[in-house]
């Protein structure tokens, strides 16, 4: 084989394994489910088979109060959780960005959330949440709060889960903040300094700017995985009490995997996806500004 | 750093830390104490923090139930999982990296929007195939799903890595006559070794984590660690004390794996979006 012809397809070739792997097992999953969404399929009427039934799934989809009402605990969800993860992370990095004692112990621990598996987090908190054993109820008992089964009540249980995710990634946002704060260029703040700024004018005029791009990174990629979030609201509620922490995510595995309702599972699927493409081509944006700046 | 700063600004200062030092660790803690408990000392209110640590739980786990069956399936899944998308995405990275081909930068982020893709939303047809083709509650069938997952990752990480070392190096090797494979081989691999090893640990948490996919996909047979947690947890009587041994069996790796990863935590985490 010559250097030009080698040139030409050995790049093909060494690609097409994960291209074909990507394609077969990712892609193509994706457009079986097109194809899914547009059929009447009941696994548990087989004798009704699979008919072709145009947009009926989508339709009765977006006529349901049930689907409006995930839809909106997913979104309710990714405003509050997200919002507060993003604040608290990023005040969290203002606060380790500075040299003191014990950084480097505290550092690693603070990261230990984000690290822990999704279903042991589902777990500890099952665990913490308990009404009759529980570390947050005697808490709550102690500062006198009545209501103290917060998982097993329909009011506060979405509330509840809110906090274990806030308590899961706020981690993550700091790490990445942190991360950012830490490679700033030094001039621009020498050069406040010289001009006299107080601290709140550095940070407002100087810090925040700077740091934009690293925080819409982490908002982005925090409210993809509010989509994606299943693990932890399937060990501590499985969507309950009643429907009270059914997001999107879960409300895609009761209509497929226990009421096997397989085309509206999969124009359900589709809803979200269109959601998910939206956020991460806004993602990708922002990102390939970023790799050209840099 | 500055000198002036007063007492009380160190005291502010290290009680949010404080803060949130407790409020971040205390939780994994508290599940780690809970495994050491005997039963009595669970079911009671207020919680108990002093009493005769026990391994009695930890017994009853790995022996009532067969946990290191499931806990072989973890590693056979996850190391599976981790080789193939390490071959295979290592070899897609360097074809990126190295090759002027046309839309190179298209079919990386192609690749990278693969990963942010939800995974409930495949779900379905992986399941409806793998039931036809007989591959659910096997551990091949897993390693297949997860393979999808993880390659997007191997791929856009070792991309940046090569990127990053000179391209000459593996030039002047061809020009001594080597062929640009060996020049892959002999050359570029043993400078990515670090990186390797770094993106393997990566594709080992993960897989590792995995709860969905193992969930649906697996029975008996081929079910993993995270599913046997669910199980025991979704039992009338919940025995807190033994599931927690299994939570703290299942994440104790994972802790001690991320820390040789601490450095790689940013970049991996953000697809290397922000740069350090």
């Amino acid at each position: 084989m010559n250097a030009v012809t080698e040139g030409k397809y050995l790049p093909w070739a060494l690609l097409s394994p994960a291209l074909i792997i990507i394609l077969l097992i990712g892609v193509f999953p994706l457009f079986y489910n097109l194809f899914l969404s547009m059929h009447f399929w009941t696994l548990t009427r087989p004798e009704l088979g699979m008919r072709f039934i145009w947009f009926k799934n989508y339709t009765t989809l977006f006529m349901s109060s049930l689907f409006w009402a995930a839809f909106l605990k997913t979104v309710v969800f990714a405003v509050v959780a997200v919002g507060l993860e993003m604040c608290l992370g990023f005040a969290l990095a203002l606060l380790f960005n500075r040299e003191f004692k014990g950084k480097s112990i505290f550092f690693p621990i603070i990261l230990i959330p984000m690290i822990t598996t999704p279903i042991v987090v589902g777990l500890i908190w099952r665990y913490m949440f308990n009404g009759e054993f529980g570390f947050v109820s005697w808490i709550l008992q102690l500062i006198g709060v009545s209501e103290y089964t917060l998982l097993s009540n329909p009011i506060t249980a979405l509330p509840a889960i809110i906090f274990v995710d806030v308590w899961h990634w706020t981690p993550f946002v700091f790490l990445l903040s942190l991360a950012r704060l830490a490679a700033l260029p030094k001039s621009p703040f020498e050069a406040a300094k010289i001009d006299g700024a107080s601290t709140w004018q550095t940070f407002k005029w100087v810090t925040f700017p700077m740091m934009k791009s690293v925080l819409l990174i982490a908002l982005l990629l925090r409210t993809m995985d509010v989509f994606k979030l299943f693990d932890e609201i399937f060990i501590m509620t499985q969507g309950g009490p009643g429907d009270a922490t059914e997001l999107i995510s879960l409300e895609i595995y009761r209509q497929t995997f226990r009421y096997f309702n397989m085309g509206k599972g999969a124009a359900l699927a589709i809803v979200m996806l269109i959601v998910i493409i939206i956020i991460s081509r806004i993602y990708l944006r922002v990102f390939q500004k970023q790799e050209s700046v840099t | 750093m500055e000198s002036e700063r007063s007492t009380l600004y160190w005291v502010v200062f290290y009680s949010v830390i404080a803060v949130a030092v407790i409020f971040f660790l205390f939780p994994v803690v508290y599940l780690f104490m809970t495994s050491l408990k005997s039963r009595l000392d669970i079911y009671v209110m207020p919680p108990k923090f002093i009493f005769v640590p026990t391994l009695q739980a930890w017994i009853d786990a790995f022996t009532k139930k067969p946990l290191f069956h499931y806990f072989f399936n973890s590693i056979i899944v996850s190391l599976g999982t981790t080789v193939v998308s390490l071959v295979f995405g290592t070899l897609a990275a360097y074809a990126l990296a190295r090759f002027r081909i046309k839309g190179s930068k298209d079919i990386s982020f192609f690749i990278l929007s693969m990963r942010m893709f939800p995974p409930i939303a495949a779900a379905i047809p992986i399941f409806l195939w793998m039931s036809k083709l007989g591959l659910l509650d096997t551990r091949f069938g897993l390693i297949c799903a997860y393979t999808v997952f993880n390659l997007p990752f191997v791929v856009w990480m070792m991309r940046e890595f090569i990127i990053a070392i000179p391209e000459e190096l593996e030039e002047a090797a061809m020009v001594d006559g080597l062929t640009r494979m060996q020049a892959f081989r002999r050359i570029l691999l043993p400078l990515l070794r670090p990186s390797l090893v770094a993106v393997a640990i990566f594709c080992i948490i993960f897989s590792w984590s995995e709860f969905l996919f193992a969930f649906l996909l697996t029975q008996t047979e081929a079910k993993t660690m995270p599913v046997v947690i669910c199980e025991f947890i979704t039992w009338r009587e919940v025995t807190w004390e033994q599931v927690s041994a299994a939570g703290s069996a299942l994440i104790f790796p994972v802790l001690a794996f991320s820390f040789f990863v601490q450095k790689y935590l940013v970049r991996g985490l953000s697809f290397g979006a922000v740069k350090e």
